[in-house]
């Protein structure tokens, strides 16, 4: 009977420790009965978009900007990409290019106009605002400054004749030539405005 | 060879003891867990996590999104996300509604290359648009799970501080709980053939960072946190605002509140 008995305690031990190795109870408080490990695989995947402050290790100028900007918000892989491998490869000496979309499709993703945005978010027509048929821009960044918007946005003058200025200032848009100033001809707008410094 | 009952039951008693005793004696002598190797970062954060102290809650504001599809673009690069078959772990909705009574709901490429491009949906365009807005989606994380209800080999659980993840070892890729999920949150990964959806991005959140999402949010209308902080911005939120969830009356307690919601969004 003594042996039977004994049989008996090594099968089951046996099998307790079989179902031990099926169960894995590591981490039985925390997930059940069934799951070792796996909250661990999920929790060591690798982090790929990262946090401006750590672009900031390199660019300094323009993350700062950036921070004190209207785009203070937006994180720098929101528009560069994910940037752990680029980072990786910059700390191993490597070049580590980081190509941008072209900035017309980055800026109207979030700033064309749209019957959906909240009408309080900048907004524009991409189709008049700046457009080539202008004769003005095909780039928002030739007036723009991504890193450094202004609100509202500070723009570069560099363009000179009437129409030019008219691309922007007409009638209808932004800041547009006031009614008096219809008749007037030519590259006379420079004349009386210093484009940039508030006149 | 006969056996009375009184000494096959005394037997079976000796045999569950002794097993018991084995049981329990190896649990002791053996150590409870291996030592883990690093990882890629030189650190094991998740030996300093602790699942249980953590209740974690997203909160998404439907009036500040602005379509952009930042979060959905950045969470593809994130998690690895294949960009096609088209599989989201997070999304961006449209509603457009129309003065007849009408409601339009798209979705181009789950929004990750925003809506600027996107006409509007063949039903609505030329009419009057009353009201307009975007709903970003992404796994409720449910207290009540029909995915985890549903899978039928536990590949599929919840972990101690709410998050619904998958074991893609134990997974056998039968998509019950792609059909099982209400709003659409699961898809089968097209090369291992297992379901995937969005956990949070539990890499992050249990390294004290944000989900990627939150993070590229321009508009600030993601927010995530810890609802066992009373201080935390969803903790108040949750406390002082109008908040709901997506289909209340399937009874899956999400974790993921909408604010502000529109009755139609579902």
């Amino acid at each position: 009977m003594l042996v039977r008995a004994v049989l008996a305690v090594a099968l089951l031990a046996t099998a307790g420790l079989f179902m031990r190795t099926v169960t894995a109870s590591l981490s039985v408080e925390v997930i059940g009965l069934t799951h070792e490990d796996n909250p661990r695989w999920w929790a060591e995947r690798p982090v790929n978009n990262q946090s401006s402050a750590a672009c900031a290790d390199c660019h300094e100028a323009a993350t700062e900007a950036a921070a004190a900007s209207a785009h203070a918000t937006v994180n720098c892989d929101s528009c560069h990409g994910a940037a752990r491998e680029h980072i990786d490869l910059a700390r191993s000496g490597q070049k580590a290019p980081l190509p941008l979309a072209d900035a017309r499709d980055l800026c109207t993703s979030c700033h064309a106009g749209l019957a959906s945005r909240p009408a309080d978010f900048p907004q524009v027509d991409p189709v008049t605002h700046g457009a080539p048929a202008n004769g003005v821009t095909s780039s928002c960044t030739s007036c723009h400054n991504p890193h450094d918007p202004g609100f509202p946005p500070v723009v570069k003058h560099q363009l000179e004749g009437r129409p030019d200025c008219l691309a922007c200032h007409g009638p209808d848009q932004w800041q547009p030539v006031p009614p008096s100033h219809a008749d007037r001809t030519g590259d006379s707008c420079l004349k009386c405005h210093k484009p940039g410094e508030g006149a | 060879m006969p056996i009375s009952r009184r000494r096959f039951v005394k037997l079976g008693a000796h045999a569950a003891f002794g097993g018991l005793l084995v049981y329990t004696l190896r649990g002791i002598v053996l150590p409870q867990s291996t030592p883990r190797a690093a990882d890629a970062e030189g650190n094991s954060a998740y030996d300093q996590y602790r699942p249980g102290d953590h209740d974690w809650a997203f909160v998404i504001d439907t009036m500040k999104c602005i379509g952009c599809g930042r979060c959905a673009r950045a969470c593809k690069q994130e998690n690895n996300v294949p960009w096609e078959p088209q599989c989201n772990r997070t999304w961006v909705e449209r509603y457009s509604f129309t003065g007849d009574g009408e409601v339009t709901v798209d979705s181009p490429a789950g929004g990750i290359n925003g809506f600027a491009d996107e006409p509007l949906p063949e039903e609505v365009r030329g009419k009057k648009i009353t009201k307009s807005f975007f709903v970003p989606k992404l796994c409720n994380q449910c207290d009540n799970s029909p995915c985890v209800q549903v899978c039928p080999v536990g590949a599929t659980y919840k972990t101690a501080d709410g998050i619904v993840l998958i074991n893609r070892d134990k997974c056998i890729g039968c998509r019950y709980c792609i059909q099982a999920c209400p709003y659409g949150g699961r898809y089968l990964l097209p090369d291992e053939g297992v379901a995937d959806k969005c956990t949070w991005c539990y890499h992050r959140i249990t390294r004290g960072r944000l989900p990627a999402c939150v993070e590229a949010c321009p508009v600030g209308a993601r927010k995530f946190g810890d609802l066992r902080d009373p201080e935390s911005a969803v903790s108040k939120i949750l406390a002082e605002r109008n908040v709901s969830v997506l289909k209340p009356q399937m009874g899956t307690k999400p974790q993921a509140f909408y604010l502000e919601l529109d009755g139609e969004v579902v």
